[in-house]
């Protein structure tokens, strides 16, 4: 069974509730264009691809590049509901080290970038896994850091941590903060999105 | 003299870099030396067992070769 738009819009408000985060359009922010350029002066990322395919967070806002609840060919519904968490987790992380921290080891070292976003791939590889009973290919979630500006070593780092995950996962174990969140709900309300062979 | 003391702040300053993708158990915690050679955590397994049904403790698997949260 696949998700409705009403199980996405709930799923969402949920979790930014619990994280007191908001969502924000990306496409209509103005910030979102600026920052967008700047990333591709920097040589970071596409500026097309930063403003249609990535979600982003900043502070307690998560610029979505789709309208939560609506599909559209690059974001599904169930891919709406993966990325959730994923931001989440950014928001755990900017309260666990400040925020000023945060952003500021984000934006200066691609290290710490790949670091910040394994965990929030940690989400995405658990939220399949919740689903589907498999693992992700974790080399193709790591391959995703190069959107980010991240070189082959710490790619293939963030291969390494994810595979690790992999392991925990597999083994019963809930790793991300935000997943835990967001499992209690899917447990709840969404059980019937998960192959049969796992209810 | 001025180069000795040079010497000795030189060596005192160094850093103890890890070799990169290395892991081991710190404690309960997993930690991958990242690129820079730091040690920074992977999985922290107290954190992994309040979040699941079972207790995990970080240990390397017989015939693997990376540190990891498993079940006690």
């Amino acid at each position: 069974m696949n998700p409705t738009p009403e199980l996405v819009k709930d799923f969402w408000k949920h979790m930014t509730g619990v994280y007191n985060a908001e969502v924000v359009d990306k496409r209509d922010s103005a910030l979102m264009n600026l920052i967008a350029d700047g990333l591709s002066a920097l040589g970071v990322t596409d500026k097309q691809a930063f403003l249609t395919r990535f979600t982003t967070t900043i502070g307690r806002r998560i610029y979505t590049p789709f309208e939560v609840g609506v599909e559209t060919s690059l974001h599904s519904l169930w891919g709406q509901m993966v990325i959730c968490p994923h931001e989440c987790q950014h928001v755990a992380q900017l309260d666990e080290i400040g925020e000023l921290q945060f952003e500021a080891r984000y934006l200066i070292s691609s290290m710490a970038r790949a670091e910040f976003e394994v965990a929030g791939y940690r989400c995405n590889l658990e939220m399949d896994h919740w689903r589907y009973g498999k693992i992700v290919d974790v080399h193709e979630l790591a391959g995703r850091l190069r959107g980010y500006g991240c070189s082959s070593a710490e790619i293939s780092v963030a291969e390494r941590m994810l595979s690790i995950a992999a392991l925990t996962v597999n083994a019963g174990g809930v790793v991300s903060e935000a997943f835990s969140v967001a499992k209690l709900w899917l447990d709840m309300y969404a059980g019937e999105l998960r192959e049969p062979f796992l209810s | 003299m001025r180069l000795v003391i040079l010497l000795a702040l030189l060596v005192s300053c160094r850093t103890v870099r890890c070799p990169v993708e290395t892991t081991r158990c710190r404690g309960n915690i997993v930690e991958i030396c990242d690129t820079l050679g730091r040690w920074i955590t992977v999985e922290d397994c107290d954190k992994v067992s309040k979040q699941s049904s079972g207790e995990f403790t970080c240990r390397v698997p017989p015939d693997a070769k990376d540190a990891v949260c498993l079940p006690k």
